[in-house]
């Protein structure tokens, strides 16, 4: 890894200091293997969804529009109806409490910066502000 | 020395996945499986078969081994609040489908292992979200017992309730090929990609060995 970073490095995290960087390296590393592990049983390791059933994330504007309202889902879940580029999507999605802020946040990361997003690093500290505030 | 020893046993598992995956070469029929016997009177092998079975699918139709008459079919068990391995399974099963959307011979049957849960309506709204046809795909419901049965005594699968289990049902991710004989002819791993790739070609295997049967 030179002064740039590693391999998931993009138009996002130029800024970022050195050490924020390498966290982002970290975070992307950890948070897939967390995504592998919770989320893509049903969203898929590709993040295309199922048919109508199950959102995709990839290129998914309802997951792009708004960060916070994301990281409290993947900790409380999700019960109501939500639109998905045009599409409606009712299957609940279940609550993943067990999961720590840290967690959360390198999944966010992951899947914020993974199918062509380009949103950057979401650092824990921005993340735990956030869950305290969902319920 | 020990290079060489990790060396062989590593081909010697790589030789025994292998032939988990495929266990006969591309020429030669596929095995059947399940217990056999010899019928002295009729001095002839049985072969394992699929029980009789009537359950309903996402129509209200009638599903009985009828439905499957001259085709040959893939198997499933899985629910639709299932949290794990069944999205996998069903996106695997879609390939499958997409594969062979425009061949009558070949046909799909998911059992739902939640029947309380999944009623007909949910099925098919289900396979509705999903985008099949009911001509091709059947979920089919119906009594708990019946549907286990099955599971355990004909496809030789596990599918049952767990309250310890994370949805509350234990069951195989496995993908199960019957032919038109009501035989079994494979087993595959749904939730892995390169086993439902084995699958699909065995499915033309499958089809191909009929036909050639069929003209002899």
């Amino acid at each position: 890894m030179g002064c740039d970073g590693g391999k998931f490095q993009n138009s996002a995290t130029k800024e970022l200091s050195y050490s924020d960087k390498l966290r982002y390296e970290q975070y992307m590393i950890q948070g897939q293997q967390l995504y592998l592990a919770h989320c893509s049983n049903c969203h898929q390791e590709d993040g295309t969804g199922l048919g109508r059933l199950i959102p995709p994330l990839a290129q998914s504007d309802y997951m792009l529009e708004n960060q916070a309202r994301t990281l409290c889902l993947i900790k409380y879940g999700l019960e109501e109806k939500i639109i998905v580029n045009g599409t409606e999507y009712q299957q609940p999605m279940p609550a993943n409490e067990a999961l720590s802020d840290i967690e959360i946040a390198q999944i966010a990361t992951y899947v914020y910066n993974s199918w062509g997003h380009e949103k950057g690093y979401i650092p824990v500290k921005a993340v735990s502000v956030q869950i305290d505030k969902c319920k | 020395m020990k290079i060489l020893l990790i060396t062989l046993a590593s081909s010697l598992l790589y030789l025994t996945m292998f032939s988990c995956n495929s266990p006969t070469k591309e020429n030669e029929t596929l095995p059947i499986l399940g217990r056999r016997y010899f019928d002295e009177q009729k001095q002839d092998t049985v072969y394992h078969q699929v029980a009789d079975f009537a359950f309903v699918n996402q129509d209200s139709t009638l599903v009985t081994p009828n439905t499957f008459d001259g085709k040959v079919y893939v198997t499933d068990f899985f629910f639709t609040s299932c949290p794990t391995i069944c999205p996998v399974m069903k996106k695997e099963m879609l390939r499958v489908y997409e594969e062979f959307e425009d061949n009558n011979e070949v046909a799909i049957l998911s059992h739902t292992i939640d029947p309380e849960y999944d009623t007909v309506g949910l099925l098919h709204d289900y396979a509705e979200r999903l985008g099949v046809s009911s001509d091709k795909w059947h979920f089919v419901t119906g009594d708990k017992q019946a549907i286990y049965d099955m599971g355990l005594k004909s496809y030789m699968v596990t599918a049952m309730e767990d309250e310890e289990a994370p949805g509350g049902f234990i069951h195989s991710g496995a993908f199960i090929l019957v032919d038109k004989d009501l035989r079994i002819r494979g087993m595959y791993d749904g939730t892995v990609p390169e086993q439902v790739n084995v699958l699909m070609n065995d499915i033309r295997r499958l089809l191909r060995e009929e036909e050639e049967l069929a003209a002899s």
